[in-house]
């Protein structure tokens, strides 16, 4: 079957597959409703190409190339689409090793990324390894709880960003994981790393301050943990006011969204799309009238 | 009149108030709908990469394959991995670890160990290309520096018997049905009150492999060193010097 006639279908298929229900959509029935594709990765590992043709489990599977075929197919049938990544785009093949992360950086501004969040990989060459990566970037890089104040990304990190597409407002703000431990001190220096719960709240705050219509936290954090540790599920809970995380580290391959109710009774979407960019996310939000969000559907999308 | 205009028209706003109120409680809250079934596609077709993509890339992918194929030295014969406990390639990274760390980070260091399942490929018989080196230790990980007791040395040693999952340098190991009979370390039999170093990486630092015995060992250095450079740092220097990379299962462990 033709691939694009396939994705096609598939996204059809999940539509009539009816992703909740449409009563109180059909109630208000806006005249001519607005719809955004969230489209997402996370951990890609400097996965440039796809996994060698070695008879392991991803053979000739994921990787950037193919992931950018994919987006553009995608483009091609999607008004409105943002490009989002969770972190550690760095580390996994000679690649990073030898380049740096300028490749990546370079593919990923090719296949017009709007924004991306810090993951601990991204300290593998230093703060300064980092920014001088940045250059061969052409969207940004969104961190909430890392204060980089007294460091080199003092002003090369962003703590949130509103992008306006077709008359909505998309807040997206970034949450990196705890770094002592897992990088080596030398590797991030003075940059403090806050409180993911504290700083979300302050965030969803700030964000519908600027009239976001749909807030979506960019999250390196992990999905879940047994112990205490801070993850996207106990984030969902905690927090009301996100609407989509798009998380990353711990290589997650959701079988399906995670929809989490927390006591406000306020939905947060959670998708994670394991790593090595063999899948790329895929969250539709449709919005009413004024903009409230009045249906939304997830899937992931198998690259290979 | 006057009042009774305004009283009338509070009641008006109030109504307004309330109507305007619930309708942006109904209308405005922020309302999600799950899927019934969201669902996992498999595509089971090939994509092609993205050709202008793919494209670009070519011009870094030669000049990096052209790194790759960069011979640093040259084996006598195939240094393997072969079968639990010792190993001709676990001596030679555990020896190699051993040494860059007491060369690099002016440590003595008693004891190096690294875990089997960690060596991802053999070291081919004649030249040693960067590639292969890549393949060996494709994982990140650092070289770490612990401090162990007589206890904890002993702890370690039972590790290895039990699970024979390690290659290891400065330390020997004798045992016989599971018991150890004797350990050495450095040719030396075991000091009570001494404290000794092991190299080891962050994984098997951090409890891999089911190493938690070294989670809560005291932490003398956490480098960000990859054992890929260490690997590649040593086999550099013995060619500098002239030598031929070799290896060989010499008895460290005698695990009968």
């Amino acid at each position: 079957m033709d691939r694009r006639k396939f994705i096609k279908n598939s996204l059809m298929a999940s539509a009539a597959l009816g992703f909740g229900q449409e009563t109180f959509a059909t109630g208000l029935s806006p005249v001519k409703s607005k719809t955004i594709s969230i489209l997402h990765t996370n951990d890609m590992h400097s996965r440039i190409e796809p996994f060698p043709n070695d008879g392991g489990r991803w053979a000739n599977q994921g990787g950037m190339t193919k992931l950018a075929a994919l987006v553009s197919d995608i483009r091609k049938q999607e008004e409105n689409v943002l490009l989002l990544d969770a972190g550690d785009v760095f580390q996994g093949t000679p690649y990073f090793n030898f380049y740096g992360g300028e490749l990546e950086f370079k593919l990923m501004s090719k296949m017009g990324f709007d924004a991306a969040t810090m993951g601990n990989h991204e300290f593998d060459n230093g703060l300064t390894g980092f920014y001088d990566q940045l250059p061969h970037t052409n969207f940004p890089y969104i961190c909430s709880n890392y204060d980089f104040s007294q460091t080199i990304l003092k002003d090369a990190v962003l703590p949130y960003r509103v992008i306006k597409k077709s008359g909505l407002r998309i807040g997206i703000f970034g949450l990196g994981i705890e770094l002592y431990g897992l990088v080596a001190k030398k590797n991030f220096e003075a940059t403090v790393y806050e409180d993911p719960v504290a700083v979300s709240r302050e965030m969803v705050q700030e964000l519908k301050s600027k009239k976001a219509d749909l807030v979506i936290c960019l999250s390196h954090l992990g999905y879940s943990y047994r112990t205490q540790k801070i993850d996207d599920l106990k984030l969902a809970a905690a927090i009301s006011g996100i609407d989509l995380i798009i998380g990353g580290h711990t290589h997650t391959f959701l079988e399906e969204p995670t929809l989490i109710k927390n006591a406000d009774g306020h939905q947060t979407i959670i998708h994670q799309v394991g790593t090595g960019a063999l899948r790329l996310g895929k969250v539709d939000f449709e919005f009413g009238k004024e903009n409230q969000i009045i249906h939304a559907k997830a899937n992931s999308l198998p690259i290979f | 009149m006057h009042s009774n205009r305004t009283m009338a028209g509070n009641k008006f706003y109030q109504i307004l108030f309330l109507v305007a109120g619930l309708f942006l409680l109904t209308n405005c809250k922020q309302q999600l709908y799950k899927s019934g079934s969201a669902e996992f596609l498999t595509v089971s077709e090939e994509i092609a990469p993205d050709p202008f993509l793919d494209d670009f890339i070519q011009s870094y992918k030669t000049a990096l394959e052209v790194e790759m194929n960069k011979i640093i030295g040259e084996t006598d014969e195939a240094i393997i991995k072969s079968g639990p406990g010792e190993t001709a390639l676990g001596n030679l990274v555990a020896d190699f670890q051993k040494e860059f760390a007491e060369q690099k980070l002016g440590q003595v260091i008693d004891i190096s160990i690294i875990n089997n399942g960690g060596l991802r490929n053999n070291l081919p018989k004649g030249p040693i290309t960067l590639g292969n080196i890549y393949e060996l230790s494709p994982f990140d990980n650092y070289l770490h520096i612990l401090e162990l007791n007589a206890e904890d040395v002993r702890a370690l040693a039972s590790f290895a018997v039990n699970r024979r999952i390690l290659g290891i340098a400065g330390m020997s190991i004798l045992a016989k049905d599971g018991e150890i009979i004797d350990i050495k370390v450095g040719n030396k039999a075991l000091v009570e009150e001494k404290n000794y170093t092991l190299a080891v990486n962050d994984y098997l630092a951090n409890g891999g492999d089911g190493m938690e015995l070294l989670t809560q060992l005291p932490r003398l250095e956490e480098t960000n060193i990859l054992l890929r450079e260490l690997l590649i740092d040593r086999i550099k220097h013995k060619t500098d010097l002239g030598q031929k990379i070799t290896a060989k299962v010499e008895g460290r462990q005698k695990l009968d």
